[in-house]
Formats: structure tokens, C-alpha cells, sequence
């Protein structure tokens, strides 16, 4: 019997996936030009017949693969929160999920591999080994430095949007900002009007309410960006306010 | 094996599409959870333009 190891797919056999490597391969190419091979494989061969049997795992292209722009499907481990989130172009917005079914989803992706060989290939390591729980919680310990993601992933002048993030209530804010109010001369905008509006705002997205000292400390600073005026404490009346700015209709 | 003939070459693309799509919806599934707010089943032209952008940024 001849027994030999091998991690990259032989010449002349990339047509139709005969082998796990191969398997792999031609369903995440560019993954494999990255981090290599999904397995280091034995191919045995005796009597003409030849039989192969994954037995060692890469577990940097397991993890990579969670996340797969072939299909639009993005996967990120944002760092700040520890938390995993993806989405897809039918989702747009990024939802959050969790390691257990991450590794579901490489547990799948290894059973939809095994099924597919025939004799030639022993699936055993593919079933049993390779998904189980102490493999699987590897790959997604993995796929937390190969999918991470920093702050500015989720920053409120990304293109990223996630469901109900913290960020979310400086995004509404810039868009009370410039949006819902204008420069206008002669005329006042008191804070409590503006709560009011931006309060209204958060609930018809459906985000949780906010403090008013909240409020003040993200949108003072975006007021005096935009129209270059500070709160002021001498308006008279009922509290404290801008001057030459005005409140559009919602 | 390719088609020249312009209906067939785009029953063919639809049937990717489809593919694809299917591929998709089937890892989804693995990441959703269940909740009471449904996603809607995007349509056929939906899913069309979805993958003709996926072919243009991957050239496949």
C-alpha cells in the first residue's frame, strides 16, 4: 500500500471535487488562496484503488469561511462589544449572533461536504472529529481575530448599520441636525422643543428613549458644528436654547 | 455547456440566481433567530440583481 500526504489539490483535478481539499476549494477559492488548504489529507492507495481521508483541519479557513462574499453574506466579530453580527444585501443591516450558531453553521457546512463524497473518501473524521463541539468552539474562538472587526465598523459615519447599536442615537442625531433644523435668523430654538422632536424621532425607529442630559451631549456639539452657536442660559422664558436657529416641521 | 441563444442564456442565469440565493438562505439560517419580525421573500428580480452584482464585484 502507498500511502501519501497531501495539502494542496493535485493538477488536472479541480473539475469535479473528488476529494475534501477539492471539495472546499472550488466552493471558497479565494479563502483557500489565503489561508491555504481545509485540510491535510492521507490519500492510501493499494490494489489500483485509491481512498482518501482528511485527518488534521485548518481551522483558519473554517473560520474565514463563516464569512462569504460569493453569497453576500458578511460576518464580523466586533471587538469593542465581543459580539459576532452579520448580514446579507436582503438584510442590510447588521444583526447580532451568536458563537453557538456560528458553529452550527460550520457543522452544517462540514455534513453538506460529507454528503457529497462517495467510497472513495472517508468521511468519518468529517462527521465525528471534525464537528465536534471541541472543533467547533475552535473554529469560532478562531473566527474571532480572522472576522474582527474595530470601532469604526459600526461608526455613525460608517456605512455599516447595525440593529439597535449605541451609535444609532448619534446617527438620528445627525439627521435631526441637518435635517429637522435650519439657520435662521431672529429666531430661537429652546432644548425642550428639540428633545421633544428628537424623542419622536428615536420612536418611530423603535430605539430606546434617551436622558435629556444624553440629548445635550450629543447634539450641542453637532448644533455648533453645523450652524456655529452655543447654548445659551439668556433667552428668558422657559429655559435654555439657541439663537438663530430654527425647528422645520417633522 | 453555453448557450447562444438569448432566452436560454438568461433561464440559465435565473437558475444560478436561484442557486445561489438558495446557498444563501440556507446559511441564514443557521445565524437567524427566531423572532416575530418576518423577513420578506425577496422576488425574482430581486434575487436577479442580487446575483449580477455579485458577478460583477467577483467576475464569475
Amino acid at each position: 500500500m502507498q500511502t501519501t500526504l497531501e495539502l494542496n489539490v493535485a493538477e488536472g483535478e479541480e473539475d469535479e471535487p473528488t476529494t475534501p481539499n477539492q471539495y472546499f476549494q472550488s466552493l471558497f477559492p479565494s479563502h483557500t488562496a489565503q489561508f491555504g488548504s481545509a485540510f491535510l489529507q492521507l490519500r492510501e492507495t493499494e490494489a489500483g484503488k485509491t481512498r482518501v481521508n482528511p485527518i488534521s483541519i485548518n481551522l483558519d479557513f473554517f473560520a474565514s469561511i463563516l464569512s462569504d462574499s460569493r453569497i453576500g453574506l458578511s460576518v464580523v466579530y466586533f471587538e469593542p462589544e465581543m459580539q459576532f453580527y452579520y448580514n446579507s444585501a436582503f438584510q442590510p443591516v447588521f444583526k447580532p449572533t451568536s458563537s453557538e450558531k456560528l458553529q452550527s453553521l460550520y457543522r452544517g457546512l462540514l455534513m453538506k461536504a460529507a454528503q457529497s463524497f462517495t467510497k472513495d473518501v472517508n468521511i468519518l473524521n468529517l462527521f465525528v472529529e471534525f464537528r465536534s463541539d471541541k472543533t467547533s468552539k475552535a473554529v469560532v474562538q478562531r473566527a474571532k481575530s480572522i472576522l474582527a472587526a474595530d470601532s469604526s465598523f459600526f461608526s455613525p459615519t460608517s456605512p455599516n448599520q447595525r440593529i439597535r447599536g449605541v451609535e444609532m442615537v448619534e446617527r438620528v442625531a445627525r439627521k435631526f441636525v441637518d435635517e429637522v433644523l435650519s439657520s435662521e435668523p431672529g429666531q430661537i430654538l429652546r432644548i425642550n422643543d428639540a428633545f421633544a422632536v428628537f424623542r419622536q424621532l428615536l420612536k418611530e425607529r423603535e430605539l430606546p428613549d434617551i436622558k435629556r442630559s444624553d440629548f445635550k451631549a450629543v447634539v450641542v456639539p453637532l448644533i455648533k458644528d453645523q450652524f456655529n452657536v452655543c447654548l445659551r442660559n439668556d433667552l428668558g422664558g422657559s429655559g435654555r436654547g439657541w439663537k438663530g436657529v430654527k425647528l422645520l416641521p417633522v | 455547456m453555453h448557450t447562444t441563444n438569448p432566452h436560454l442564456k438568461a433561464l440559465d442565469q435565473l437558475q444560478a440566481a436561484r442557486k445561489r440565493y438558495q446557498e444563501l438562505e440556507w446559511r441564514l439560517k443557521f445565524l437567524e433567530t427566531v423572532g416575530s419580525e418576518k423577513a420578506q421573500e425577496p422576488t425574482e428580480q430581486q434575487i436577479m440583481d442580487w446575483y449580477q452584482s455579485l458577478c460583477r464585484q467577483h467576475l464569475n
